[in-house]
């Protein structure tokens, strides 16, 4: 096959121009691409990472019973047994195989780390069943624990588990071990069965879940006669539109008003609504990675057509048309995103494992539990990653490939002119309208989200004009730098020469001003929000935490525990002859227009008696009315999300009846966006026939030593995790920065990314500047004084963006806090600037920027000398 | 110290380059007098630039011994290396080389930056030249403003504004017309003259060459006088 001219002409050039200069840069082509790809990785591993958060939310069932197509569970805490047989009925004519679960969480003591599982009870006999029945079209029962059908003999012994193969390999179980569990109040002595027959895929090999027999997994938590949620699956053959339809009827048909019944797919939308306002923060936060990485890609083709004119004059003088000088500088653009993707797509297979451990950390802390041994390569998240990357390098390159292609024939270009000036005017007019934009934009409604809450889309909006336009407000005053420093010039030839860059800045200059900025201003934001989230949760936890010890299960670290401690367990410790007064707390997921959330059971007399809750605006006189069952007190982001205030009704579903509770109060919460409806505990227990408390707070008797009574506890209550005041408050805050900790590495990477860009434009321009460094070498300029020409370029340049970028970060701030953090997830925030911490980010920048210019200054000045002839 | 007896601004003896296998010169010697005018000839590529660098101190030499105003400049650091460039040596290039982003003030004003000079001197310094260049009127403009004898003559205060011992001039009249170089030349030599500083000049034309007194020739890799 023969090229046509074009085509051979573009390949040659190709060749000649484009890949001999990354053969000849082979360090300056790989940092680039080595840039490009962590931009990618970081945007790839987010979106794995929320995939695997989402996906992982309803995995721990299918390990045994595979996907299900349909699930029923309560609006509040759990069903009853004679659910089971009433979903049994309505679906008795359908071929539809039923699992009814119990899901509570297990820990485990190891040597130095407490271990928490899911343990899942399932009905071994029915699930043994099903497992036989497909085990010819797929399931894996070969070397399984369920392989003989010995069902039968571990029924009887009622105290087998099963692991999944990591958690055996973990703890090295062997058939027939015992196992000391940690279950709600109490330690459990079991038998190791042997590992779970895996019916998805081999990767819920890796799950951290246990399983036992339903019925003897609700006895030991002393859930006798409950359930979580019952799972119904139809046979392959049977998984058509029609059919489900009809299931889904008959379902509706059948609900008795507090069944909550779902798809496999709104499972799924549940737990990424639940997540959603994180998963958006955490994808903005690495988008800006891959922003800036891609401002280097403009910045790398900006400099190669910059180093290139006379070349490429030289080009159009020889014929090669504008449009093939703009395709060549488009195609390096695309290479550069094409083959960056796929070592960024690589580089993930590191990255996503580091990121995701925070971020389940954080979804386990905050929503479900949640593990990274569900992260695996989806193409989908591959492909977008490596289009956005392809996409954003085109895009990058499009206005150096302009500039390339209106370069004029050799004949026409004048030597020693600087090309490419952009009138500083239009930076006036470009940040006179976007800060119209962001100030307009702040006051833009919320769209409405899936979870309740809001998309904030003003305020993503609005400080998406504040970047623009402090960034054009940068390239409009760094024109004036010289006139700034001007004193320092007069006296010091390095600051005489460094300065004067300023007065004709390029392209690149530009470009690592606004990658500065961008990269300050979103980091010292995040130091603003979590500097008033700080304080704020510091003084809401001063005030809430005010007992001397709190009780909890150990399990309850996770937030969607289910794991109770029983009311006479509870009734023991609160009736300690050192216990001088206490109170228990309830607490159950609840559904609410097909909205998940909480319902606390309150000690009301309790709540009246020691006042401690932290309430928005007045505190309630009516606390007494809760106990009539027909009063509520609600928390801001229940507020926010079911749009309810003091006055209006709430109504939900419960096995009693639907009840319609009047909101009484508003109180501060913090620790989630779900938010929470508080009622008394004595009619929580009336309407769900549960009296398991999740939590007790002890005042103890002033002769007590708080050490003493601790080691009183543990040693009755092994399974319980017994905390005083102190530590709890310390295991809290710990959890709110573990929450931010992925915030952190995020800002890291893009500030490391601003500061390589920093570096990256100074290093092009060095190479631009050979001819001009060899003669200042002449005219008696040191090394030492050429370095610090640079390092005043850079030092003014950082100054210019940090001041820029710190004030961006304010406004940022006051953003994320008053608009955007109210609106996704309705809590109310006092505004506190931790100068320090902005101190110390401005000067760590300002450092990194000033030794990545000595470093290129003093190399730049001892290259060879450039020869005139 | 008198002018008669402060040492020759360049004394160069025995000095060998090699590029490789090439000899770029062997054995040359070189001296240049107090307010001398000396013209370094050859074709092309014959090293007479890299000539020129060895005796700036910015290419070692491999071989040999160069005096720059009494100052022996194998023994000297990179810092008194620089020091020295600043002080007795002034340069002027063929392309000019003036920094783009200064003011026509500004670049002359460098040397005498470099030299530490007083801000109070260095007005007077500067503003005594562009009148004497016929260029006041654009001192506050940038190089790109200008024409090619005007960058030229910008170059010229500038190699001389600090009063070096020395001028290297290297091709400076090949990036101009005939009128512009005889119109530099006639600067270069009569500023010379006026502080009393002798002038290396690499060239190849001959009417530059014929402003000098004393001439040499490079070529395969001998430097003997031309005359």
């Amino acid at each position: 096959m023969t090229l046509s001219v074009g085509a051979e002409l573009f390949r040659s050039l190709a060749i000649r121009i484009i890949i001999r200069r990354w053969a000849r840069h082979r360090l300056k082509t790989l940092a680039l691409l080595f840039v490009v790809a962590l931009g990618v990785s970081v945007f790839l591993s987010i979106g794995l990472t929320n995939r695997a958060a989402v996906s992982s939310f309803g995995s721990f069932t299918e390990i045994v019973a595979g996907q299900s197509q349909y699930s029923v569970r309560s609006t509040i805490g759990a069903l009853d047994i004679e659910d089971a047989r009433s979903v049994r009925k309505a679906l008795m004519d359908t071929e539809a195989s039923l699992f009814p679960t119990l899901e509570v969480m297990a820990s485990i003591e190891r040597a130095q780390s407490r271990d928490i599982y899911k343990l899942v009870g399932v009905d071994l006999l029915a699930a043994a069943s099903h497992l036989y029945r497909t085990s010819r079209t797929g399931p894996k029962l070969q070397g399984s624990a369920l392989e003989n059908m010995n069902v039968f003999e571990y029924l009887a012994q009622g105290n087998s588990i099963f692991a999944s193969s990591s958690v055996a390999s973990i703890h090295q179980w062997q058939i027939g071990d015992n196992i000391l569990v940690n279950l709600g109040a109490e330690q459990l002595d079991l038998q190791y069965s042997g590992e779970i027959p895996v019916q998805t895929s081999d990767a819920n090999r890796d799950l951290p879940v246990l399983v036992m027999d339903l019925h003897a997994l609700a006895r030991l938590a002393h859930r006798e006669k409950q359930i979580d949620r019952i799972e119904i699956i139809l046979p392959r053959e049977f998984q058509t539109k029609s059919y489900l339809t009809k299931v889904s009827a008959l379902l509706e048909h059948a609900n008795p008003g507090y069944w909550v019944i779902e798809s496999n797919a709104e499972r799924m939308k549940t737990g990424s609504a639940m997540t959603l306002a994180l998963r958006s923060n955490l994808r903005a936060l690495s988008a800006l990675s891959l922003v800036i990485a891609f401002l280097l890609v403009f910045q790398a083709l900006d400099s190669s057509v910059s180093q290139r004119r006379a070349e490429i004059a030289s080009l159009r003088s020889l014929g090669v048309t504008a449009k093939q000088i703009r395709l060549l500088w488009l195609w390096e653009a695309a290479m550069i995103g094409t083959l960056g993707g796929v070592i960024g797509i690589g580089l993930a297979s590191l990255t996503s494992r580091f990121f995701s451990g925070m971020v389940n950390e954080t979804v386990s802390a905050l929503y479900y539990f949640t593990t990274d041994n569900t992260l695996d390569y989806a193409y989908g998240e591959i492909l977008l990653a490596w289009i956005a990357a392809i996409f954003a390098s085109v895009l990058a390159g499009w206005f150096p490939a302009r500039a390339a292609a209106l370069t004029p024939p050799a004949q026409m270009l004048k030597t020693n002119i600087l090309l490419g000036q952009t009138r500083r005017s239009i930076f006036a007019k470009i940040a006179v309208a976007t800060g119209l934009l962001s100030a307009g934009s702040y006051f833009l409604p919320p769209l409405p989200a899936p979870n309740g809450h809001g998309i904030p889309i003003g305020g993503y909006l609005s400080a998406l004009a504040a970047n623009a336009c402090v960034i054009s407000i940068g390239c409009y005053g760094m024109e004036s730098l010289p006139r700034v420093f001007a004193s320092l010039a007069k006296r010091y030839t390095s600051f005489l020469i460094g300065l004067s860059r300023f007065r004709k800045p390029v392209a690149r200059h530009r470009l690592a001003l606004g990658s500065v900025i961008v990269a300050v201003g979103m980091t010292a934001a995040m130091v603003v929000l979590i500097g008033s989230f700080e304080r704020t949760v510091t003084s809401w936890l001063d005030q809430v935490i005010h007992a001397d010890v709190y009780i909890r299960s150990k399990q309850s670290l996770s937030a969607d525990s289910k794991n109770g401690i029983p009311f006479e367990v509870a009734q023991t410790i609160v009736s300690h002859p050192h216990v001088e007064d206490a109170a228990t707390i309830s607490r159950y997921s609840i559904n609410i227009n097909n909205a998940d959330t909480f319902l606390n059971g309150y000690d009301t007399d309790y709540l009246i008696r020691r006042p401690h809750l932290s309430w928005v605006g007045k505190p309630p006189n009516n606390l007494a009315s809760l106990k009539a069952g027909e009063a509520a007190i609600i928390t801001e982001s229940f507020q926010k999300r079911f749009g309810v205030g003091i006055g209006d009704n709430v109504r939900i579903a419960t096995t009693s009846g639907e009840k319609s509770l009047q909101v009484i109060g508003i109180q501060s919460d913090f620790g989630n966006e779900r938010g929470s409806l508080g009622v008394d505990q004595a009619a929580l227990k009336a309407w769900t026939g549960r009296d398991d408390v999740h939590g007790i707070a002890l005042h103890l008797t002033p002769d007590v030593r708080l050490e003493a009574f601790i080691s009183e506890m543990e040693r009755k209550h092994p399974a319980l995790d017994i905390s005083p005041n102190r530590v709890l408050k310390t295991q809290a805050k710990a959890i709110f920065h573990q929450t931010f900790a992925i915030t952190y590495a995020l800002e890291g990477v893009g500030l490391f990314i601003s500061v390589v860009g920093l570096g990256a434009m100074l290093f092009s321009l060095s190479l631009e500047r050979q001819v001009e460094i060899s003669a200042l070498l002449r005219l008696g300029m040191s090394r030492m004084s050429i370095a610090s020409a640079w390092i005043a370029e850079a030092f003014t340049l950082s100054s210019l963006g940090v001041a820029l970028g710190i004030g961006l970060g304010l406004v940022q701030g006051w953003i994320l806090i008053f608009v955007v953090n109210r609106q996704a997830f309705g809590w109310t925030l006092a505004l506190s600037i931790p100068w320090d911490s902005l101190f110390v980010l401005g000067l760590a920048t300002l450092l990194s920027g000033v030794l990545v210019s000595w470093r290129i200054g003093w190399w730049s000045s001892g290259l060879p000398v450039q020869q005139e002839e | 110290m008198p002018d008669q007896v402060k040492p020759p601004p360049i004394h160069a003896k025995g000095l060998t380059k090699t590029f490789g296998d090439r000899v770029l010169f062997e054995n040359a010697a070189l001296k240049v007098e107090r307010g001398q005018l000396v013209a370094l000839l050859g074709p092309s590529g014959a090293g007479k630039s890299t000539l020129l660098n060895c005796l700036e101190g910015i290419e070692p030499i491999d071989s040999g011994e160069i005096v720059v105003a009494g100052q022996s400049i194998s023994s000297l650091t990179e810092s008194e290396l620089a020091r020295l460039r600043s002080d007795q040596i002034g340069t002027v290039f063929q392309f000019f080389h003036l920094l783009p982003t200064l003011t026509v003030f500004e670049n002359i004003e460098l040397s005498l930056l470099l030299k530490h000079v007083p801000a109070c001197d260095r007005q007077e310094r500067v503003v005594e030249l562009v009148n004497q260049l016929g260029i006041s009127h654009r001192k506050g403009a940038f190089p790109s403003e200008l024409s090619g004898g005007e960058m030229q003559r910008v170059a010229i205060a500038r190699a001389i504004a600090h009063r070096p011992s020395v001028i290297f001039a290297d091709e400076p009249t090949g990036n101009l017309d005939s009128k512009s170089g005889t119109e530099a030349l006639e600067i270069l030599t009569q500023l010379c003259s006026d502080i009393g500083a002798g002038m290396l000049m690499v060239t190849h034309s001959d009417t530059a060459a014929s402003y000098c007194s004393v001439r040499y020739r490079l070529s395969d890799g001998t430097l003997e006088p031309a005359d």
